[in-house]
């Protein structure tokens, strides 16, 4: 075995604890502090303000049903008279500055309930505790798209747009939420779902979705990803080998009985050193599925 | 909104970076330093700090649109190709725009947007219109058009240019969808939504009809269409919440075959001594099919260090099938082996998939620096389908599980560690092939994953994030699955300055399943760097990505013909992927101000597949006069598969247009 991302893996980590230890610092104690009210935090933060009246978070400020009527920066911040006195950015709860476990606790108090939310701990990025203010913008009055700031993190997926066969990420007519739930996953695949609980290919892919009289296992089991590369393939039709025949083959070759795989070979009048026969695709017209066909002829 | 206009006039091959570089330095601005971002705001984005300063005066509706006309030079290399690729076409474009009213006062409707790119024949193009008043509704409306060609004569076919028959599928076909959402905000504890979603394909290709011993590309015509529709309520207290929703979908589909003349199919040789054709055909698809779906999801946090979570998806999709051919010419049935002038068949069947999926999972915050994540989470699926008035009936089974267990450890306040272990396990059970022992076979899986991390968190300057996933599989579904893998992950980012950005990943996957799962070895590793530079005050902007990837797959195969005889399957893939730009401007003192971009992106493969894919552009706007900017853009494409003769193309293509705001 390649021991080589071993010690890359050990080599980071000890150099991660080396350098945490070296920096950390004691979190300074704090005094019982009172609320304010906004027009307060206004008198030193009026550019923070005056964007966030046009920020749609400007409901809890204006609206008692949340229970913070002009309270709405001490919703997330906390109470904030020993701030206003010392003017010190450590005397001010601040989520974005705290480890996201925490700092999570002032979005998901409001937000917790979000069909998005459902499946949270099962998301790579809880379980990495990328934090919320990390993708969205709070204040601003601009309209973020969070989804696009994918990319900085994500910078090799998005490399994989540049390969010629892709789906359409750069014209603007997909985008990374469209397939994607980055606050969690209801279904084993990291996808988003539609209609309950299919994989969100199916959104736009409806002619594949089925139920099929005769399914082709692996578009249920494994999902799209066993053949399809998705977000882009040097390859057609985004697969993820160079020819149909080794797509189909690699599979469809199990005679092995003991290791209980499925996919057994094709009958040998498959003969593959005809061009016919090198294309399965051209016979097996139905390969995500068919109505009507066992072999998915038709 | 200007950088999303920006991304459509600049085009297609910038717009990731573009969208980084319209954002200014929106990655600088990390919300966990306040300072740095009232500093970044300051130094890389005064427009926008000026707007929100100017908020008071800004005007109820604003809008933007960009308006174009697009030429192609004439395409060198396979145009069906180019099609299949890009695309795009030539002639007067809506390329985007963007409207926004905020009405002063408290009407019923506080503010609505209206959005929209590619309009004009383009082969992606969309529109957005949001319209709400937050105390008491939220409505969304998004529709989307894409059109899908896909015609490569050597597709999967290296062969084609010495001769050898050509791909048979292709498509020429656009989707519409449609998605309408309602949220009514009466209250801030119940909150009822409803949706309606509509999905719609059509247009025309190539397929083949297949028929015993022969087989014949004909025209084929697809019509599928979903209407979703769902309705639910949100109840939301400070520490509980749930949601319970219920919809259904309504789905058809109406492919159809047609041919009208003589053709003799694939087959080249006379069979029996008599050449197999086809006459006349139609081959009709009537699918219905309707689904209920039921959801429900709590999250509830009864103490301040525990939240619980659950939720519960059911689906009953189903489908009746009417499908009905009609063939004339000369066939052969193999079975008995007589040659047949006609063909009448009708088929009727029917298909039922309920489907379960059901999580449930407590994050637990045991004291200042622990942290334990449980969870579980299963999706059963159960396959039952038959054709109608025959003996043939088929089903499909597939449960999976898997549950989870993780630990966080805060070492500091700038390190997490974690350390977890994840067990999948599930059973699936499907139709055998032709040559299977019985009419079924079923297959399990049961695979342990250690799971381990990091997270380093450095004031707002560095972050670092570790992943590594090590698994041992007793048991996989398929001999490509992954059994026995090592997979890593690495993410760094480092705001210099709040004008520069610089990042990076790396991701090892390494598979080695045992001999007794046909000893499948696979390896992929991805590594990426990335950096944005932005000083100035957007008089430069500099922005690079590099990625270079390798895919390296092994895996032995049968040759039908002779059950015997192992073949192996390689696969590899050596690439490089480069993205730059560069955009320059005059100093803000000048009175006119250009703005000028260079750039360009590039795919290159080795392997199994060498690929050159080169998109440079050069793009150049100018405000002409107040309120109005001419941009202009030149790209070139080129692309290049060096085994498929007929799978490349270049071409020029520009772009003029005005920008009014």
């Amino acid at each position: 075995m390649n021991l080589l991302p071993w010690r890359t893996a050990l080599l980071s980590v000890l150099c991660l604890a080396a350098l945490t230890v070296a920096t950390a610092k004691d979190k300074p104690k704090k005094t019982k502090a009172e609320y304010m009210g906004s027009v307060t935090c206004q008198g030193c933060h009026e550019e923070i303000s005056r964007a966030f009246e046009k920020n749609p978070h400007f409901i809890v400020e204006s609206h008692s049903k949340h229970g913070w009527k002009e309270r709405a920066c001490e919703s997330c911040h906390g109470p904030g008279s020993i701030h206003a006195e010392s003017a010190s950015p450590t005397d001010i709860d601040n989520p974005a500055k705290m480890p996201p476990r925490k700092g999570d606790q002032a979005c998901l108090s409001c937000h917790r309930n979000q069909v998005t939310q459902v499946g949270n701990i099962f998301g790579g990025h809880a379980r990495s505790e990328v934090a919320c203010t990390q993708c969205h913008s709070i204040h601003d009055s601009a309209r973020k798209k969070p989804a696009e700031d994918c990319g900085s993190c994500h910078v090799a997926t998005l490399a994989e747009f540049q390969k010629p066969y892709r789906h359409r990420f750069q014209e603007g007519g997909i985008r990374c939420v469209d397939c994607h739930n980055p606050h969690g996953r209801e279904i084993p695949t990291a996808l988003r779902v539609v209609s309950a609980n299919e994989p969100g290919c199916f959104r736009c892919h409806g002619d594949k979705r089925g139920p099929f009289t005769f399914e082709h296992a692996p578009m249920r089991m494994e999902g799209c990803r066993a053949c399809h590369e998705p977000h882009g393939s040097a390859n057609p039709r985004m697969l993820t080998r160079q020819e149909v025949r080794l797509q189909c083959l690699e599979c469809h070759s199990n005679l092995s009985v003991a290791a209980g795989t499925l996919g057994g070979p094709p009958p040998a009048f498959h003969d593959l050193r005809s061009s016919r026969i090198q294309n399965c695709t051209i016979c097996h017209v139905k390969i995500h599925g068919s109505h009507v066909n066992r072999s998915l002829l038709r | 909104m200007r950088r999303h206009i920006s991304h459509f006039a600049v085009g297609a091959f910038f717009w990731p970076l573009l969208l980084v570089a319209g954002q200014g330095v929106q990655p600088a601005q990390s919300p966990r330093d306040p300072e740095a971002t009232s500093e970044a705001k300051t130094q890389a984005q005064p427009e926008q700090e000026t707007k929100s300063k100017g908020t008071p005066s800004e005007p109820a509706f604003r809008s933007e649109i960009e308006v174009g006309v697009r030429w192609i030079q004439a395409v060198n290399g396979h145009y069906d190709t180019y099609r299949s690729i890009v695309n795009l076409g030539e002639g007067p474009r809506l390329t985007a725009w963007d409207m926004r009213y905020d009405p002063p006062g408290l009407g019923f409707l506080k503010r609505a947007e209206f959005q929209g790119a590619g309009w004009g024949g383009d082969p992606a193009s969309w529109l957005r219109f949001r319209a709400e008043e937050p105390r008491s509704y939220r409505f969304t409306a998004d529709h989307r058009s894409t059109a899908y060609f896909n015609a490569m004569p050597s597709f999967a076919n290296p062969q084609l240019a010495r001769g050898i028959l050509a791909n048979q599928r292709s498509f020429d076909i656009a989707r519409r969808f449609t998605e309408l959402q309602l949220d009514l905000l009466p209250t801030s504890v119940i909150i009822p939504y409803v949706s309606f979603v509509r999905d719609h394909g059509f247009g025309r290709g190539v397929t083949g009809f297949v028929s015993d011993a022969n087989e014949y590309p004909v025209v084929n015509e697809l019509d599928d269409a979903a209407n979703l529709y769902r309705g639910g309520v949100r109840l939301e207290r400070r520490n509980f919440h749930m949601f319970f929703e219920q919809g259904g979908i309504q789905f058809r589909d109406n492919q159809r075959l047609f041919n009208n003349g003589r053709h003799t199919g694939n087959l080249a040789q006379p069979l029996f001594g008599r050449t197999l054709f086809l006459d006349d055909l139609l081959q009709a698809y009537r699918v219905r099919g309707s689904s209920i779906f039921t959801r429900g999801a709590l999250n509830a946090q009864p103490a301040s260090w525990v939240d619980l979570s659950g939720a519960f998806q059911f689906s009953q999709p189903r489908n009746d099938v009417d499908y009905r051919q009609t063939n004339t010419g000369l066939f052969i049935d193999l079975d008995s082996l007589l040659f047949l002038s006609a063909q009448n068949i009708r088929l009727l069947g029917a298909s039922k998939q309920p489907h379960m999926t059901a999580n449930l999972g407590a994050d637990l915050r045991l004291g200042a620096r622990l942290r334990w994540m449980q969870s579980w989470m299963t999706d059963r699926l159960h396959n039952a389908t038959a054709l109608r008035d025959t003996p043939v009936v088929d089903r499909l089974h597939w449960n999976y599980s898997q549950q989870q267990s993780e630990l966080l450890i805060d070492l500091t306040r700038f390190l997490t560690l974690r350390g977890g272990y994840r067990y999948v396990w599930g059973d699936g059970l499907g139709r055998s092939g032709l040559l299977g022992r019985t009419p079924f076979e079923s297959g399990e899986l049961r695979r342990h994953v250690a799971l381990a991390g990091a997270a380093l968190r450095l004031a707002s300057s560095v972050s670092l994030n570790w992943d590594a996933e090590i698994a041992r599989s007793d048991r996989v579904l398929y001999r490509t699955s992954l059994t026995d893998y090592e997979r890593f992950r690495l993410r760094a980012r480092y705001q210099a300055r709040p004008s520069l950005l610089v990042y990076g990943a790396w991701h090892y996957l390494d598979n080695q399943n045992p001999p007794r799962f046909n000893a499948f070895e696979f390896r992929n590793q991805q590594t990426a760097v990335g950096i944005q530079w932005l000083p100035g005050a957007k008089r430069l902007q500099l922005l690079g990505e590099y990625s270079r990837s390798t895919i390296r797959s092994n895996l032995e195969y049968l040759t039908p013909q002779m059950l015997s005889f192992r073949e192996r399957s390689f696969y590899r893939e050596n690439a490089h992927t480069v993205t730059a730009l560069v955009s320059v401007a005059p100093p803000s003192s000048w009175s006119w101000r250009p703005r000028l971009s260079l750039g360009g992106s590039a795919f290159l493969s080795s392997g199994s597949r060498p690929t050159e894919f080169y998109q440079p552009v050069v793009r150049l706007t100018a405000p002409v006069v107040k309120h109005v900017e001419l941009f202009s853009e030149y790209r070139w494409w080129g692309v290049a598969q060096t085994f498929y003769a007929y799978e490349g193309f270049r071409t020029h293509q520009g772009l003029v247009g005005l920008r009014i705001y």
